[in-house]
């Protein structure tokens, strides 16, 4: 379950775990020089990590793969937890996951990482963005417009979860009636 | 099978009441080509828009290291040998790039001043409404609409000319800013006290301190503009102030603030109206804006005037196309045709712009209207605001003349700048408008 949940997730926590690395060796995000996490530069990393939450943002909203990864969700909330109150408790947590962090989860990464020369915005102005000595450019840029697909994407999975509600209390009730029926017709002790 | 056939029957009904309501908006917008104007037809009309599309992305830049007139409140703008201003220099070099075309779409403008993001209490201490308006104010918000202030000037800059117009420049969406985020969504009924709401009880001060400025005269136009939420602002602040006449949207949000507004003030207000959309085809909000446009609705034929003007600047993914400087940068682009520039061009008046009031409310305004209700009753109060008092008491139609909007009557009288709301209020209903001719 929690690898469903984290999986679209990762280019987010990846851009965290790095800008807590280099916090860690000393790098600074308006710093003029590269900042080195391994082979790769940070600003590389997060680059990168940036294109990959965007196409993941795009995805789940213009190609509704929030209702197939949500439908994933439900499908092992419903085989995992029996009682209903935890199902829709849960759906409803993954849904709102789903409905708000793919399209404002790379703003939040780098919401920490914004300085003097990288102010990420919808018009894209200025172009370049250098956090950790490297242009990040167009992709943090992307990262606040991708905010724009919560209007597509969030109704969407909205209407996934009244739809998994009505299922699950179908679902349980049924359940419970032939209970009851199956205890009607047992023998008595 | 009956619950079947019975769900089929009530889909059918209600595809067939949501057609009535979007069929007759579709049917005039297609047949009207001054309400929509495209892409390939931008070329004549490219110098009209372009230095507000520059303004637009420049926007997203900050003023703040010019020096500011202690006295005056306004930036020390340094003009070069050639005439170009230092503020036109900073705009382009941060935006779409040094180029003639671009040096030429702005080098009448003059950055006056602005707000860097500072929340707006009350510009204007002695004002009272707007002090009731801010007692009453949603929840704690930590940040104010930016915006720039340019004055249309002459060429060469040369000191205190008169303005033919004065532009508001708002800023769109900076993404680590919760609170634009927050604005954003004002239509769903934020509890905070967001940019809309802040420019609510501001936006006559703003315009007061316009009129204030010394290049101010009695035919000097106020326009708006701004890119995605700066548009919605920039649509917003004409909606509430009868003084902004034109607004020039920039891949605008479908989030107006009209809901803001009292129906008799909006009513008032949108009369001789002129609202440009100017998008790029496909961009992110493209669709959002014929699916939750709230009003006015896209290529309304008259008070206001809503056109579209389709861009085709880039390529790409939807989010990719909603950007401002290849928007611009096309439209500054097309002020040049092999090296000369094109010829001036305003589009035409759409030829049902002389319909009745009630013609328009037909047309679905009224429909609009009824779910208008006031957010603050001090804001909203109409003996607050005397201008709004007296335009939303007489509606007149605003005539059409040549290829400007202009209403008949008396001028201005400017008076001291310490009574704000009585100086607003020499402009009696519509009549505060003389033709301009274009400064170019």
């Amino acid at each position: 379950m929690l690898l469903l949940v984290l999986l679209p997730l990762l280019p987010e926590i990846l851009i965290l775990a790095v800008s807590a690395y280099a916090a860690a060796v000393g790098c600074q995000a308006d710093a003029g020089f590269a900042c080195a996490v391994g082979p790769p530069s940070a600003s590389g990393v997060i680059r990168a990590a940036l294109k990959v939450a965007y196409a993941v943002g795009t995805k789940f909203a213009d190609d509704n793969i929030v209702i197939a990864w949500l439908v994933g969700c439900f499908l092992v909330i419903t085989l995992g937890w029996s009682r209903l109150a935890s199902r829709l408790l849960l759906a409803f947590g993954v849904t709102l996951i789903f409905a708000v962090l793919p399209y404002f989860g790379p703003i939040l990464a780098i919401g920490h990482l914004v300085n003097p020369k990288c102010r990420p915005n919808e018009g894209g102005v200025p172009p370049e963005c250098t956090i950790y000595g490297g242009d990040v450019g167009s992709a943090a840029h992307n990262a606040v417009r991708l905010g724009w697909k919560f209007f597509y994407g969030a109704p969407v999975a909205f209407v996934a979860f009244v739809l998994f509600v009505i299922f699950a209390v179908a679902a349980h009730l049924i359940s419970r009636r032939r209970a009851v029926a199956r205890e009607q017709d047992a023998p008595l002790a | 099978m009956r619950s079947n056939s019975r769900a089929i029957r009530l889909g059918f009904i209600v595809v067939s009441v949501a057609a009535a309501h979007v069929s007759p908006a579709a049917a005039q917008s297609s047949k009207d080509p001054a309400l929509n104007i495209l892409a390939s037809d931008l070329g004549s009309y490219s110098r009209y828009y372009a230095p507000y599309a520059v303004q637009s992305a420049a926007a997203y830049l900050s003023f703040n290291d010019f020096p500011v007139d202690k006295k005056t409140g306004l930036a020390l703008i340094k003009v070069d040998d050639d005439g170009y201003g230092e503020d036109t220099k900073f705009a382009i070099r941060g935006t779409i790039g040094d180029s003639v075309p671009a040096r030429e779409a702005i080098r009448e403008w003059q950055y006056q001043f602005g707000n860097d993001g500072a929340p707006l209490k009350c510009i204007d201490d002695s004002d009272s409404a707007c002090k009731a308006a801010f007692e009453k104010r949603g929840w704690e918000f930590g940040s104010g609409p930016r915006y720039h202030v340019w004055a249309h000037k002459s060429f060469p800059q040369a000191g205190r000319g008169a303005c033919s117009e004065v532009s508001i420049a708002f800023q769109g969406t900076v993404g680590y800013d919760r609170w634009d985020w927050t604005s954003n969504a004002s239509r769903f009924g934020t509890p905070y006290d967001d940019y809309y709401h802040q420019l609510q009880r501001n936006i006559n001060a703003i315009v007061n301190k316009i009129r204030g400025l010394d290049c101010y005269q009695r035919s000097t136009r106020i326009v708006s503009t701004g890119h995605s939420l700066g548009a919605g602002l920039a649509q917003f602040v004409a909606l509430a102030n009868k003084r902004i006449r034109r607004v020039f949207a920039f891949d605008p949000s479908p989030v107006t603030g009209a809901h803001l507004i009292d129906a008799r003030t909006l009513r008032a207000n949108v009369q001789g109206l002129t609202i440009d959309r100017i998008a790029q085809y496909g961009e992110a909000l493209w669709w959002p804006r014929y699916v939750v446009e709230e009003y006015p609705p896209n290529r309304f034929p008259c008070n206001p005037i809503v056109r579209t003007v389709n861009v085709d600047a880039v390529r790409g993914g939807p989010v990719d196309l909603h950007m401002i400087n290849p928007l611009a940068g096309r439209i500054v682009g097309l002020t040049y045709d092999r090296g000369r520039q094109v010829t001036y061009g305003e589009p035409d008046i759409p030829a049902k712009c002389n319909l009745t009031n009630d013609e328009i409310a037909s047309a679905g305004a009224q429909r609009q209207f009824a779910s208008f209700k006031p957010n603050y009753v001090g804001n909203g109060d109409q003996a607050s605001y005397p201008d709004l008092q007296q335009t939303a008491e007489k509606p007149r139609q605003a005539r059409v003349r040549g290829t400007v909007m202009a209403s008949r009557g008396q001028g201005s009288k400017r008076i001291a700048a310490t009574e704000p709301y009585k100086q607003v209020a020499q402009f009696d209903g519509a009549r505060s408008f003389v033709p301009l001719t274009p400064a170019q």
